[in-house]
């Protein structure tokens, strides 16, 4: 019976979720923190759920000298401290058997070979089929020459005999600028078609951004007024209340606007502006997804300076701890210009957005640790109630999307407060995902190497829309670059940022929510 | 949380009480569990609510069996659970109630859960008649469950009264007795009310029915579904229902004609020859009544011959093992816990029907019949 064999008759109706072809992972960074605290303890909670496939094999790939039995030892460290669930010891041992270690000297074609080596004696003893994925957890100034020697050694096109598949992860920072971030294209386009590059941005992979697709599009009320015509303007926050955390080697070079905004901001800007895809299917979802990024306004010349501020943090108190300015963290340039603050108004030029500004504001050291979109809908046409209530605490209607921490949604509305006079008062509706659904949620690393090993790359950033974002970031940095250098630090730790951010909105006459 | 944090559980409890009486007893509740328990960051008496599940038990020591077991549930609390003890006779109506309201931090989770329990006991006429007690206490527009804790009842009258409510009832095949006659009677129930039921027995199999489906993702073994001659279950003693369900679905996903039976051993007729079943019930004290302990395929194909095992090692532990001359594979893998509040959670976390399940049922029935 043919049918039999061209699809699994036993997958029909089993309500587990699908388990990807076996196939063996290369983790180039393989001793690095990434694959320690994320990585390895994703993939070991996949296995635990029973999503990973039979044979399914991990190999890494790091400068350090190690033995296979050595890298278990370690994984097995990594994974006790950082997975959300405990280790089972007799499913280790059948996880681990499939953890295998090559180092790696300086990256060399030899050093490639044995990979080669490795991963085609992995694939025989555990019936992987020749399909990778292969995973650069590594700084991006090594992305270009693993890449290329992927292609030269033939990992990156098929397996021994000419069947499998191979994809690649890469990790942000895809790029610094819209310049090197084509460059960086076009090197892995050399190699990999765009069907096989998942770039990741764990942002994506958190339940509430998924959930802004749902809440918009499952729902029936709210698309309606998902609009110019019913909303004045959105603000999405990403707050950090931390510093820098002693990686100032790479802040330095980033700064908010690429550390943020680049990448997780503008996607979840994208999420809420975009118009409803034809299909939950990776092109669909990234055809909208880019429409939006490239229907935003360009800042250009003295638009920066009216459209965006930027601040960096001097000293002050955060979570009742004394902390120090940005300057004075170590190796920082005690004169470094480096924003540690970003907001933006923007504007969608299309149909639906046309003049809502969207308002962006990410940093360090602020009050809380908070990332959350508001829709801010305009007030009620006409004031019935002028006379018998305070007109300003009549706020309009908000709704809040929180992304973290306290994932939910909230709505504000009016209601009566008691009493035989009409006095209104601003109540909110909570929905706490935690008070709903008991349920602790895959961290955002499970969900996406599972779609990876799947092959949906519906989460995963396309080349085109990494460079209308890169396009947009690039042209504010050389904006700020034009203007004279910043009167740095410019708002203290544990204040919400900068005078010149509370001034971009207080022109339009709008303030930041206080999240 | 510590003892100190825990919000104090509210309760009101009456006896020979009208519905109505319970109703306004559980408003005032609820919001006192509200006021006193709110949760940092959220607002006074917000709360969000997601199903109701109606409990049914007709002896005391099921009703509190149940009672523990929604106690117990891992994730995915009701909002509000009506636990109904019913012990009809022709005497007149007595309703006896025992009201919760609870609110808690999840561990590990952010803001609170909030849940009323409802214990009802019902005597007399009025326990062939829960709907006029239960439809009130429904909570509004959202989904119910009910969960029927024990036998199917000689009295079809109950059932139907349960399977009226509730939009989805959960049985558990494992708990009856004489498990060929009660599925099928259960898959006459499906077939001629439509009714959604879900089954507590075929949801243990999942983890077993996935083992099985992933040996042949690989599809150089997939072939070997077309060539399949034997398939040995074992089981833990007690229950035969969670065996036949899992031969029932594999004869309706690969096309079997059932073509005989003797004691144990069921014949089928498949694209490729014949398959023959055999169940066997094991002494297995430790393990729960009625769970599988292993499942072995045996296929011959071009002289070939392969085989595919999933063993129970430990109570959560299993391995899987293919051996084909294109491939052997053993791994370890966890199978999760089967308990009833882990069961049962994972039920209340499905709506609608199970469309594998009903058919598996229908061939699990006919199986027998030849």
């Amino acid at each position: 019976m043919d049918t039999l064999t061209t699809v699994n008759p036993l997958r029909e109706g089993l309500r587990l979720e699908r388990t990807p072809e076996s196939c063996t992972m290369v983790i180039f960074g393989a001793s690095g923190d990434l694959t320690r605290r994320k990585l390895l303890p994703a993939l070991y909670n996949l296995a635990l759920d029973g999503l990973l496939p039979d044979g399914f094999a991990v190999v890494g790939f790091a400068r350090s000298e190690m033995t296979d039995q050595q890298f278990r030892q370690e994984a097995l460290e990594a994974v006790r401290e950082f997975s959300r669930r405990p280790v089972d010891a007799a499913l280790w041992d059948s996880f681990a058997r499939g953890l295998f270690y090559t180092g790696a000297g300086s990256l060399n074609p030899e050093d490639f070979q044995r990979l080669t080596g490795l991963v085609a004696r992995v694939d025989r003893e555990r019936n992987t089929g020749g399909n990778r994925v292969f995973y650069l957890s590594v700084p991006p100034s090594a992305y270009s020459g693993i890449v290329q020697q992927l292609g030269a050694s033939g990992l990156a096109t098929r397996g021994q005999d000419g069947s499998g598949w191979a994809r690649i992860i890469i990790e942000k920072p895809f790029g610094r600028d819209l310049e090197s971030a084509r460059a960086l294209n076009r090197e892995v386009a050399d190699v990999f078609a765009e069907e096989q590059v998942y770039r990741i941005d764990h942002f994506l992979g958190k339940e509430t951004v998924q959930n802004i697709l749902v809440f918009r599009f499952a729902n029936g009320i709210f698309e309606p007024i998902w609009n110019r015509r019913y909303i004045d303007h959105v603000q999405i926050t990403a707050a950090e209340s931390l510093g820098i955390e002693g990686r100032a080697g790479y802040y330095e070079e980033a700064g908010a606007l690429r550390d943020m905004v680049e990448n997780h901001m503008l996607q979840v800007l994208s999420l809420v502006a975009m118009e409803p895809p034809i299909a939950f299917e990776p092109r669909a979802v990234r055809d909208e997804k880019v429409k939006v990024l490239r229907a935003i306004r360009p800042l250009r010349g003295e638009d920066v300076a009216r459209y965006t501020a930027r601040g960096q943090y001097g000293p002050g108190w955060v979570d009742g701890r004394e902390v120090p300015g940005y300057r004075q963290e170590p190796n920082v340039d005690p004169a470094s210009i480096t924003e540690t603050f970003a907001a933006l108004n923007l504007y969608v030029d299309n149909w639906r957005w046309a003049e809502v500004p969207f308002y962006l504001r990410t940093g360090k050291r602020l009050p809380k640790q908070t990332t959350e979109v508001a829709i801010h809908f305009k007030r009620a046409p006409l004031l019935l109630f002028r006379d018998m209530t305070d007109s300003d605490s009549l706020q309009p209607n908000v709704l809040a999307i929180r992304i973290q921490p306290k994932e939910g949604i909230t709505l504000k509305f009016h209601a009566k407060v008691p009493g035989i006079s009409v006095r209104i008062r601003s109540v909110n509706m909570d929905f706490l995902y935690g008070a709903s659904f008991a349920v602790q949620p895959p961290t955002a690393y499970e969900t996406l190497l599972l779609d990876c090993l799947l092959g949906d790359s519906t989460l995963f950033a396309r080349r085109d829309e990494i460079e209308a974002a890169w396009s947009l970031v690039t042209d504010i940095l050389n904006g700020w670059r034009e203007m004279p250098p910043p009167d740095f630090p410019n708002y203290e730790a544990g204040s919400w940022g900068p005078r010149e951010a509370q001034e971009l909105m207080a022109s339009d006459g709008r303030q930041w929510r206080r999240p | 949380m510590s003892a100190e944090e825990a919000p104090p559980t509210l309760e009101w409890s009456g006896q020979a009480v009208d519905v109505l009486a319970i109703d306004a007893a559980l408003q005032r509740l609820r919001q006192e569990a509200a006021d006193g328990a709110p949760a940092e960051g959220t607002a006074h008496g917000t709360r969000t609510s997601v199903l109701t599940l109606i409990t049914y038990a007709f002896d005391g020591a099921t009703a509190q069996r149940a009672t523990q077991t929604i106690a117990n549930l891992p994730e995915y609390h009701p909002s509000r659970s009506i636990v109904i003890l019913a012990e009809p006779s022709d005497d007149e109506p007595v309703i006896d109630a025992r009201l919760s309201a609870h609110c808690h931090i999840a561990p590990g989770l952010e803001g609170q859960v909030c849940f009323e329990e409802i214990a009802l006991t019902v005597k007399g006429r009025a326990a062939s008649h829960l709907h006029s007690i239960v439809l009130p206490l429904l909570v509004p527009d959202l989904p119910v469950f009910g969960w029927w804790t024990g036998e199917l009842p000689d009295d079809a009258h109950l059932l139907d009264d349960a399977l009226d409510t509730a939009d989805r009832l959960i049985v558990d095949s494992t708990r009856f007795s004489e498990a060929e006659r009660s599925l099928a009677r259960l898959a006459r129930l499906m077939q001629s009310r439509g009714a959604a039921l879900s089954d507590l027995g075929w949801a243990r199999l999942n983890p077993w029915r996935q083992l099985i489906a992933q040996f042949f993702d690989e599809p150089r073994l997939r072939p070997y579904l077309d060539s399949l001659t034997a398939l040995d279950i074992e089981h833990a003693a007690g229950s035969s229902a969670q065996a036949l369900l899992l031969a029932g679905w594999l004869a309706d996903r690969l096309g079997w004609r059932p073509s005989g039976k003797q004691n144990h051993t069921y014949r089928a007729r498949s694209a490729g020859g014949d398959v023959v079943v055999s169940v066997h019930a094991e002494l297995a004290p430790d393990r729960e009544p009625g769970s599988l302990l292993s499942v072995l395929l045996k296929a011959s194909k071009d002289g070939k011959t392969a085989t595919f095992g999933v063993q129970r090692r430990e109570p959560q532990l299993a391995t899987a093992t293919a051996k084909a001359p294109e491939t052997s594979l053993e791994r370890t893998v966890r199978l999760p816990a089967g308990g009833d509040p882990e069961m049962l959670a994972a039920e209340l976390q499905t709506a609608g029907r199970d469309q594998a399940y009903s058919q598996a049922l229908a061939m699990a029935a006919s199986l027998p019949l030849v």
